[in-house]
């Protein structure tokens, strides 16, 4: 799957993106408490993205190996979905997301589009194969090498945000209506 | 002076011709334990949101915030009031330290310091202007 391993990398490099800049820099919802539901979603996605970057890139999945692979798919998409949804609630006390960061999010959605029909595109004839995972770069080592090391980061960000939701727990939200 | 200072929305005021900069919210008067909330840009895309809390009150000498959101570890400011020549002299004194993420010490020399100054310089200029707009519309008698 080489053209979803690119847009995969790419999609990795905007998410890093908002993560620091928009996230962290700007808003700094780790310690915003009106940000605890937001901060779920993104721990959730942590480990979703850590396993695309070491699959996607080095494996190729057959049968069901391919349908946990949409599975994971459509529960990014889900998590995805209600991010957006909780979005302006959790960021209503700054007054809303900055304009950069929903420029930012349309630019990721459509490469999350791209990449998921590429999937489908290459590999999507696999699902009616015999179930099996064969390593099987797809994608130049220093690319797989630069993958592994953005698996452990977003693996790192995810749990940032976990202990963010707990760490935040009891604190009272800042806007009146945050809940 | 000082009562122009005493009221957080008029730094809005005072920031007016400086779009990077926004008052989010503030209180109506400046009181121990009170927040005020501003948004600066920077790099014309990245805005940043740090809230304030207010620390020290002594009318009309001095009152200082901290920081208490935003990228940095410590940001202390301090403003002191004082009589100069028949006028007001103003001094701000600001400690700070970027998160070490963001920079630490040495990005808040390289990247806050020049445009910290650059900002006082501005808020400086519009002072005077205020004060003595202010000054030249005065009635006679007014106080």
């Amino acid at each position: 799957m080489e053209v979803a391993s690119y847009l995969l990398f790419v999609l990795g490099v905007l998410g890093a993106a908002d993560i620091a800049m928009y996230h962290s820099v700007s808003h700094g919802i780790r310690n915003h408490p009106d940000s605890r539901a937001e901060l779920i979603t993104h721990s959730l996605r942590g480990p979703t993205y850590a396993v695309l970057f070491v699959l996607l890139p080095n494996f190729s999945l057959k049968g069901w190996w391919f349908g946990l692979l949409v599975i994971i798919l459509i529960f990014d998409l889900l998590i995805s979905l209600i991010d957006f949804a909780l979005e302006r609630k959790s960021r209503s006390f700054f007054n809303g997301l900055p304009s950069g960061e929903y420029v930012l999010h349309t630019v990721i959605a459509m490469v999350f589009g791209a990449m998921v029909s590429s999937v489908f595109y290459e590999g999507g004839r696999y699902f009616y194969h015999a179930t099996s995972i064969t390593y099987f770069p797809a994608v130049p080592e220093f690319l797989r090498a630069i993958f592994v090391v953005m698996a452990v980061l977003v693996l790192i960000s995810g749990t940032q945000d976990a202990v963010a939701v707990l760490r935040l727990g009891g604190q009272p939200m800042r806007a009146p209506n945050a809940k | 002076m000082f009562s122009f200072f005493a009221c957080p929305g008029n730094l809005q005021v005072l920031m007016t011709g400086q779009p990077t900069f926004r008052m989010l919210r503030c209180g109506d008067s400046v009181q121990v334990g009170g927040q005020f909330w501003i948004e600066v840009t920077t790099a014309a895309v990245l805005p940043v949101v740090m809230g304030f809390q207010f620390t020290q009150y002594d009318a009309p000498n001095l009152f200082s915030e901290t920081l208490i959101h935003g990228p940095f570890q410590q940001f202390d400011h301090t403003h002191l009031f004082e009589n100069s020549g028949g006028g007001t002299l103003i001094r701000d004194t600001i400690s700070c330290r970027l998160k070490w993420p963001y920079g630490g010490e040495i990005g808040t020399r390289l990247m806050v310091a020049k445009s910290l100054h650059a900002m006082f310089a501005y808020r400086a200029t519009e002072l005077q202007q205020l004060a003595q707009s202010a000054f030249e519309f005065r009635k006679p008698g007014d106080i």
